[in-house]
């Protein structure tokens, strides 16, 4: 079990404080710009473009297991749910993990109310495949070639299953929308699907979608928040070019931030 | 959803948020000086009890998705019969390995919890309500009892071994006898004063306990119920995966030919940066330009390097926001709605 260094509990509330300030600011009603971002427009035109041809919709996360990122998918997910609910379109979401099956059926369950769908909330819709991550893959491959699925979304954590699944997308037509958290796996989204969230985009996805004051308000927050690495980066950088030119011993900020006073001591 | 199960979800996350907070903000010292830090192993207990009555949702999902496919004959419902054969099969075949397993542990158990007696005779000393002495007589018999009875047992396992096994086996039982005839000639030796010669004796029991578990590990691999789960997990669950793993390398083949189709000025240098590092990574690039495994490295180490990092710390800081946001039940939207229909 980790425990906080006195430096790294300051960091925690420097890093929180500017998402309060946010968030506090955009429940008030102040106006909070947000880039606009591809990827996530292109979600609109994929419901539309499966409901146009009358094919079902899939969300897939992955290999996530319950966690931030996973909340962050199921915002997207919330949005998904409610568009195919209103365009009385099917969806369906493979699951791999066993944990995350009733907060996903519950999450589309209230999209589904939330439109007053709720007589066509399919409980079928969300199927665990397996927790083995091909089994899991073929399973999906499986699906998108059965249902013929017209649209695709693969966001969250992947591995190495991420060009299977991308590519059986590819193969039945689907218009797809890759987001992943992993730089490895991105890339195979950005040769494979027709649109691509990089990195924390994800996060972002939901807040630009619902213009939630909270959500919207956390990431301006967020943002802020990550100037504080900027100056870390910096300093960083001073303090090594520093020791390489004037042959100085000056400590870096990783001991900065491991810093213990005696009683904070790790044993 | 009614109001008092929001509230019920809201203060279980709120508790649950703040007793792992609380956890990450105690200083490690106080935190293992003080009863929590025994109590917080036993709290731990309770993820597993979690995870596994997750692995219960799945189940249902399977038997009420695939099974309601086969009751009403639905589109496809054979491969759904399939599937949930498949999966009984596994579950009953498995369940009987796993009896197995236990089996085997029991088999050298014994023998193993008196080679932990004799280290502890000797190095608790001290710490015990009966007087060493005492232990160690009851250790002895103990141990006499046990070796009487272990070349027996032995003989019992090779007994149900087939004769593809058998030579090995009678190789481990011999040992077996042998080591047990040794110990038995030794028991009367040891005392207290000597040490070494307890712990050289619990030594000695420890590979009888290892000899126990390999014969008894040939036995029970050779049932049938044992080689058909090795048949469905090693020879067809385990190769399926592979099968499914081998998929990627044609998939990359096609992704990589439209990665590199250089459609703009971002894709050029994309194919420009990908021919150095390809041509890097291979003995053959050295005969094209010295440097270009030197340029390889720089450019996984510096810019690929950099980029990577940007994006994780930007997906950390957005993932400890989001932490933070469903601790304190911020977000109303995602997951249950204010408004009651």
């Amino acid at each position: 079990m980790e425990h906080a260094t006195p430096v790294a509990i300051i960091l925690l509330v420097a890093l929180l404080a500017p998402v309060v300030i946010y968030i506090r600011r955009s429940k008030a009603g102040k106006e909070i710009f947000v880039r606009r971002i591809a990827g996530i427009d292109a979600t609109e035109e994929a419901i539309g473009r499966a409901v146009e041809q009358g094919r079902p919709i899939s969300f897939a996360f992955g290999m996530t297991e319950i966690g931030p990122l996973f909340y962050a998918c199921l915002g997207v997910l919330y949005y998904v749910a409610k568009r195919a609910a209103k365009l009385k379109n099917k969806l369906l979401i493979p699951q791999r993990s066993p944990e995350a099956v009733a907060i996903v059926e519950d999450t589309i369950k209230e999209a589904y109310r939330e439109v007053d769908r709720s007589e066509n909330f399919d409980p079928t819709s969300v199927r665990f495949l397996s927790e083995e991550q091909f089994a899991y893959a073929s399973g999906y491959m499986g699906i998108m070639h059965r249902e013929n699925v017209g649209a695709a979304f693969l966001f969250g954590h992947f591995a190495g299953e991420s060009l299977i699944m991308a590519e059986a997308g590819r193969q039945v037509g689907a218009m797809q929308v890759g987001a992943s958290v992993d730089p490895e796996q991105t890339c195979f989204f950005i040769t494979t699907c027709d649109y691509t969230l990089i990195g924390e985009e994800i996060f972002a996805a939901s807040a630009y979608l619902s213009r939630e004051p909270v959500q919207v308000g956390s990431l301006a927050g967020q943002d802020r928040a990550k100037l504080i690495f900027l100056v870390l980066i910096v300093i960083g950088i001073l303090i090594a070019t520093a020791n390489s030119l004037l042959s100085l011993d000056l400590p870096n900020i990783d001991a900065l931030i491991n810093f213990n006073p005696g009683w904070f001591n790790h044993e | 959803m009614s109001s008092w199960k929001i509230f019920l979800i809201r203060l279980v996350t709120f508790l649950a948020g703040l007793y792992f907070f609380l956890l990450f903000i105690t200083p490690e010292p106080i935190f293992k000086a003080s009863p929590w830090s025994e109590a917080h192993s036993k709290i731990s207990y309770g993820f597993v009890a979690v995870g596994v009555m997750a692995l219960g949702i799945g189940l249902i999902n399977i038997f009420w998705i695939h099974g309601s496919k086969v009751v009403f004959k639905r589109s496809g419902w054979f491969n759904s019969l399939s599937l949930i054969s498949g999966l009984l099969v596994m579950l009953v075949v498995a369940t009987v390995d796993w009896i197995g397993g236990r089996e085997i542990n029991n088999f050298g158990r014994h023998s193993a919890m008196l080679s932990a007696f004799a280290i502890d005779i000797v190095e608790n000393k001290k710490n015990q309500l009966v007087l060493p002495e005492e232990r160690l007589r009851i250790f002895k018999i103990s141990v006499s009892e046990h070796l009487r009875e272990r070349s027996l047992a032995a003989n019992d396992v090779l007994s149900k071994i087939g004769s593809q096994d058998h030579f090995k086996a009678t190789s481990i039982a011999v040992d077996i006898s042998t080591v047990a005839a040794d110990l038995a000639s030794q028991i009367d030796k040891i005392s207290l004063a000597d040490f070494d010669q307890v712990k050289i004796f619990a030594a000695k029991l420890s590979e009888l306990s290892a000899l126990e578990l390999s014969l008894k590990r040939i036995e029970v691999k050779g049932r049938l119920p044992q080689k058909i789960y090795g048949l469905l997990y090693d020879g067809l669950f385990v190769a399926l995966g592979s099968a499914m793993f081998s998929l990627l390398a044609a998939y990359i083949a096609a992704a990589a030919f439209r990665a590199f189709r250089i459609k703009s000025w971002e894709a050029a240098l994309m194919m420009f940066a990908a021919l150095i590092v390809m041509l890097g990574q291979i003995p053959f690039g050295v005969y094209i330009n010295k440097n270009l495994p030197a340029l390889r490295f720089w450019l996984m180490q510096v810019p690929n390097s950099a980029a990577f990092k940007a994006i994780n710390i930007g997906a950390l800081v957005a993932s400890l926001v989001i932490g933070f946001r469903v601790w304190l039940s911020l977000e109303s939207s995602s997951f249950y709605r204010k408004k009651e229909k």
